[in-house]
C-alpha cells in the first residue's frame, strides 16, 4: 500500500515500472496462453489482423489445431483453419493483437530503456507482443477519468523525441494506437478486465475503492496487488482502507523484510507492505 | 486541478518541519455560560418532544459558538430564551433547569460587555499575516464564512475561504491555514485530515476554546495505521514502526490567552464529546449530506446506492447507481423520481395542483392577522419554536421543493385551521382521503419521497426508472449542461407516471447522525443541521 499526499498519476507510474520490467523478461508475453484460448475458444468472436472488419466464430474444432472458423454475412460465408503456423494472426474481438503486424512495435524504447538505471537490457520481441500479467485497476469514476490522470505526466529521453505522455507508455488497449498492450486494465465501474486472459500476476489499484474492490474479488486471487491512494480523501473512506487493512489481519501478515529494501520514499509518500501468512 | 503533484513534492520537499499554533482561548463568563448550559441540554434531551427541540436548538447553539467567530451580542441570549417565559420555568422544567437558566442570563449579559477574544484573536492575526503579506486561507463550515467577513478591518474575500476537502485539494500551496474550532473528522469543526497528513502551507493557527480537545485520531494515514493527533505517532518521531512513514514533521507550540488561565477542567468540559456519546445513544444511523443548491440538501446513508448521472463520463457510462461517500461526487446529477400517487382511486395529484391553494390561504389569513393565525396553530398543537418565521417560510411559493410544515400532523392542523376542509366536490367523488391528505402527498413528492401504496417495492421503480431514464441520456446531456437542477416528465405510456428531477450536487459532506425517516429527503440545509454532530 502506498499514501501520496495528493491525487496524482502514481499508479500509473508504479504500473509502468511493471512494464518495465516486463519488457526486460523473455517469458512475459501471451504467446502461450493464447494458443490455449485458441484451442478451448468457447463463443467468442475472432478476428485475424489482416481481414479488416469481418468477424470469425468458431464452427469445428478437430483435433489440437484443427480450429475451423466461419464469418458470415448474408451474402457469403467465409471458412478459416487456425494452426499453430498463423495463431499469431488471430486476436480475439475487442482485445489487442497478441503480436504486432509485420514492421510494426511499440515507438517508446527509448523512453523505457531510459526509465529505471541499471535495469537489464530490453527484449526486442517483447515489444512487438502483448502481455496481460499486469494489469491497473481503473478509478472507480471510470476509464475515461482515469486516463485523463495518466495523460498529465510526460517523459523526456535524450534522443531529441518529443515527449511521451504515461498513459502512451503504459500501452493499455485503447488508449493508444498501438495494437499490441504491455498492461490490462479492469475497469472497476463496470467491473470488467479489457481481456479474458489468465488472472494477472501483478495489479495496481488506483484508489481506494478500486483497491478494495480488487482485494475482494476472486478474479485477482493469485494476484500481487500494489494499492496506491490519495490520503486526502474524506474520512470516511480513509476509515474504510483502514478497517479493510484490519480485516485481513488474519490471513496477512506486515513484511519487514521486504519494506527494508525498498528505498527510501519521497517525502510525502509512505508505504506498508503485507505477505500472506 | 490548480496544484500538481510535482509542486506538492516540492513544496514539502523543501520543508523540514510544518508550525502548528495552538492558541487556546478561556473567558470565565464563556466557560460559566457553557457550563449552564450544557447542564440544560443534558437534562432536556431525554424530555419530552418539544424539550428535545429545544436541547437540539442549544446545542446547535452552543457548537456554532465554540466554532465559529460569532458576536457576543444580545443575540446570545436568544437560546436561552427558548425556554420560555422565565417565571414558568421553574414550574415547566424544574429548579435545577431554571437555576442554570438564570445563571446563563447573567453571563451571557456579561459577555456582551467585550469583544468575543476569537474573534479580537482572528482580527490581530488576520491582519499580522496582510502587513508580512503572506498568503493564508481560512478552512470554515460555508455558513461561517459571514461571521469571519464581519470582522472588521479585514476585507476578507471569498477566495480566501475553504469549505471542503475538495476545495482544499483543488487550492494551490500558501503560507498559512486559520482554523478556528477544534480537528475533528466529522460534524461541528470537521476538516479533512489532509490538512495535517497533506500540508498545503507552512503555518497551521488553529484557535480553540479551552477544553475543546482535537480528536484523538485526527491526521490519519491509513496505511500507516498513525495519526497526527493521538496514538503512537510515528509521523512525528520519525521511527519507521511498521512502514516507510511520511516523514512529515509538525512543530507544535501552545499559547493560552483570556481572563481565566488558572484552566480548570471541571468547567471547560469537551462539549463535543459529551453531545457525540448523546447522539450515538439515540436511534439514528450515519448519513451523508449531498448538497444541492444554495438552500437544500438531502441525507443518504453513507454507501447507499444512488441513481445518478455523470456528464463526465464516457457514453454509456454516465447513468449508474453510484454509492455515496464513494463515486457520488461533486459535479454529478441525483436522480430522483417524483412519482404520481398510485393510490388516488382516480384523482390524480399533481404537482403543483394543491399547493397554490393552500398558500394563497395562509397568505391572506397571515395579512389579515399573522399574530392569531400563529396562535390559533399553537393552540391546535403546533407547539415549534419560532412558528411565525416558519409560517413566513410555508407561505413561499415552490422552488426545489414545496416549503411546509415537516410533520404530516403538523400539515394537517395547518390545513384545518385555514379552513380548507376537503369539501370540495371533486375530492368528494374521488374517494375517501382528505384534502389534506392530498396535498400532503404532492409536498412528499416534491422532497423525493417514495410515496409507496404496498404494490410499488423500491427496487422496481429503481429498474423501471432505469430503463427509462437509458433511452434518454442524451437529453439529459443537453439539459445537465445548462441547468443545474430539472425535471424530465416520464412519457406517457411508461409503467411509472410523473417527473424524474435532476439535482446536481454543489457539496458533500460527513458527520451526520439521522433517524432513517429523515433520510433520503430534500430539505432546507438549516433543518439538516440539527442531524450535524
Amino acid at each position: 500500500m502506498i499514501s501520496m499526499p495528493c491525487d496524482s498519476a502514481a499508479a500509473g507510474l508504479v504500473t509502468l515500472g511493471a512494464v518495465r520490467r516486463s519488457i526486460e523478461n523473455p517469458t512475459d508475453n501471451d504467446v502461450s496462453r493464447h494458443f490455449q484460448r485458441l484451442q478451448y475458444g468457447g463463443d467468442r468472436i475472432l478476428r485475424h489482423r489482416r481481414e479488416g472488419k469481418k468477424r470469425f466464430k468458431l464452427s469445428k474444432l478437430d483435433g489440437l489445431w484443427g480450429q475451423q472458423v466461419t464469418s458470415t454475412n448474408k451474402f457469403i460465408s467465409y471458412r478459416r483453419s487456425i494452426s499453430q503456423l498463423n495463431a499469431l494472426d488471430w486476436y480475439f474481438e475487442g482485445e489487442p493483437f497478441i503480436e504486432a503486424a509485420s514492421g510494426q512495435r511499440l515507438p517508446y524504447e527509448s523512453v523505457y530503456k531510459g526509465l529505471i538505471e541499471n535495469a537489464n537490457k530490453i527484449i526486442e520481441s517483447n515489444l512487438r507482443t502483448t502481455y496481460s500479467g499486469i494489469c491497473l485497476a481503473g478509478r472507480v469514476t471510470g476509464k475515461t477519468r482515469t486516463r485523463k490522470v495518466m495523460a498529465c505526466p510526460t517523459f523526456r529521453c535524450d534522443c531529441n523525441c518529443d515527449d511521451t505522455r504515461l498513459d502512451l507508455l503504459l500501452s493499455i488497449h485503447g488508449w493508444s494506437p498501438e495494437m499490441i498492450s504491455r498492461a490490462s486494465f479492469f475497469n472497476t465501474r463496470t467491473k470488467t478486465r479489457d481481456r479474458e486472459t489468465a488472472p494477472p500476476v501483478l495489479t495496481v489499484a488506483d484508489g481506494d475503492a478500486s483497491f478494495m474492490q480488487v482485494v475482494d474479488s476472486e478474479g485477482f486471487g493469485g494476484s500481487e496487488i500494489i494499492g496506491v491512494l490519495d490520503r486526502t480523501l474524506d474520512r470516511s473512506r480513509l476509515d474504510a482502507v483502514r478497517e479493510k487493512m484490519a480485516s485481513l489481519d488474519s490471513w496477512y501478515t506486515l513484511d519487514m523484510d521486504s519494506l527494508e529494501i525498498v528505498p527510501a520514499t519521497p517525502k510525502g509518500i509512505s508505504c506498508a507492505i503485507w505477505r500472506r501468512r | 486541478m490548480s496544484v500538481t503533484a510535482t509542486e506538492v513534492f516540492d513544496f514539502l520537499e523543501r520543508h523540514n518541519a510544518f508550525t502548528h499554533e495552538r492558541h487556546e482561548v478561556s473567558s470565565r463568563s464563556f466557560s460559566n455560560l457553557r457550563r449552564n448550559l450544557r447542564m440544560i441540554i443534558v437534562k432536556l434531551t431525554d424530555a419530552e418532544d418539544s424539550a428535545k427541540e429545544i436541547s437540539d436548538a442549544l446545542r446547535i447553539r452552543l457548537s456554532e459558538w465554540l466554532t465559529v467567530p460569532v458576536h457576543f451580542d444580545d443575540r446570545i441570549l436568544e437560546p436561552i430564551s427558548l425556554l420560555g417565559d422565565p417565571r414558568m420555568i421553574e414550574m415547566r422544567w424544574g429548579a435545577d433547569i431554571q437555576h442554570a437558566c438564570d445563571s446563563a442570563r447573567i453571563y451571557a449579559k456579561e459577555l456582551q460587555v467585550e469583544e468575543n477574544p476569537v474573534r479580537t484573536l482572528l482580527r490581530d492575526t488576520i491582519r499580522r499575516l496582510m502587513a508580512e503579506k503572506k498568503r493564508f486561507r481560512i478552512f470554515c463550515h460555508r455558513l461561517a464564512k459571514p461571521h469571519f467577513q464581519s470582522i472588521s478591518g479585514t476585507h476578507l474575500q471569498d477566495d480566501s475561504f475553504i469549505h471542503t476537502n475538495r476545495q482544499y485539494r483543488d487550492a494551490g500551496l500558501f503560507d498559512v491555514l486559520i482554523k478556528v474550532g477544534p480537528f475533528r473528522s466529522r460534524g461541528w469543526s470537521a476538516a479533512p485530515d489532509g490538512l495535517l497528513t497533506s500540508p498545503r502551507f507552512e503555518t497551521l493557527v488553529q484557535i480553540v476554546w479551552s477544553g475543546c480537545g482535537d480528536e484523538q485520531g485526527f491526521g490519519l494515514d491509513p496505511v500507516t495505521d498513525n495519526s497526527i493527533i493521538g496514538r503512537g505517532d510515528a509521523a512525528q518521531t520519525g521511527l519507521p514502526g511498521r512502514s516507510k512513514v511520511h516523514r512529515l514533521q509538525w512543530d507544535s507550540r501552545v499559547e493560552r490567552i483570556g481572563d481565566s488561565l488558572d484552566f480548570n477542567p471541571l468547567i471547560d468540559e469537551d462539549e463535543f464529546q459529551i453531545f457525540q456519546r448523546m447522539a450515538e445513544s439515540r436511534d439514528k444511523r450515519a448519513a451523508v449530506l449531498a448538497q444541492i443548491d444554495e438552500q437544500y440538501g438531502l441525507l443518504l446513508p453513507p454507501r447507499s446506492q444512488v441513481l445518478s448521472f455523470d456528464p463526465e463520463a464516457t457514453d454509456g457510462e454516465q447513468l449508474a447507481h453510484r454509492l455515496s461517500g464513494e463515486n457520488l461526487i461533486e459535479g454529478m446529477f441525483i436522480i430522483l423520481p417524483f412519482l404520481e400517487d398510485v393510490d388516488t382511486g382516480g384523482l390524480q395529484a399533481r404537482d403543483g395542483r394543491f399547493s397554490p391553494i393552500w398558500k394563497e390561504r395562509l397568505s391572506r389569513e397571515l395579512e389579515k392577522d399573522s399574530l392569531g393565525l400563529c396562535r390559533r396553530l399553537r393552540d391546535e398543537g403546533i407547539n415549534l419554536m419560532g412558528l411565525s418565521n416558519r409560517v413566513e417560510h410555508w407561505r413561499k411559493p415552490p422552488t426545489t421543493v414545496i416549503p411546509a410544515p415537516q410533520m404530516a400532523h403538523h400539515f394537517e392542523i395547518l390545513i384545518k385551521v385555514l379552513g380548507i376542509d376537503g369539501k370540495s366536490r371533486e375530492l368528494a367523488s374521488s374517494g375517501q382521503k382528505h384534502w389534506w391528505q392530498y396535498a400532503w402527498n404532492e409536498i412528499r413528492r416534491s422532497r423525493g419521497e417514495a410515496i409507496q401504496a404496498g404494490q410499488h417495492e423500491q427496487d422496481k421503480i429503481d429498474l423501471q426508472t432505469f430503463g427509462i431514464l437509458k433511452s434518454r441520456v442524451k437529453e439529459i446531456q443537453i439539459e445537465c449542461e445548462k441547468r443545474k437542477s430539472f425535471k424530465i416528465k416520464i412519457p406517457p405510456g411508461a409503467p411509472l407516471q410523473g417527473n424524474f428531477g435532476f439535482f446536481m450536487i454543489s457539496a458533500i459532506e460527513e458527520g451526520f447522525l439521522a433517524p432513517e425517516t429523515a433520510l433520503k429527503l430534500i430539505c432546507e440545509l438549516s433543518e439538516l443541521e440539527q442531524w450535524r454532530v
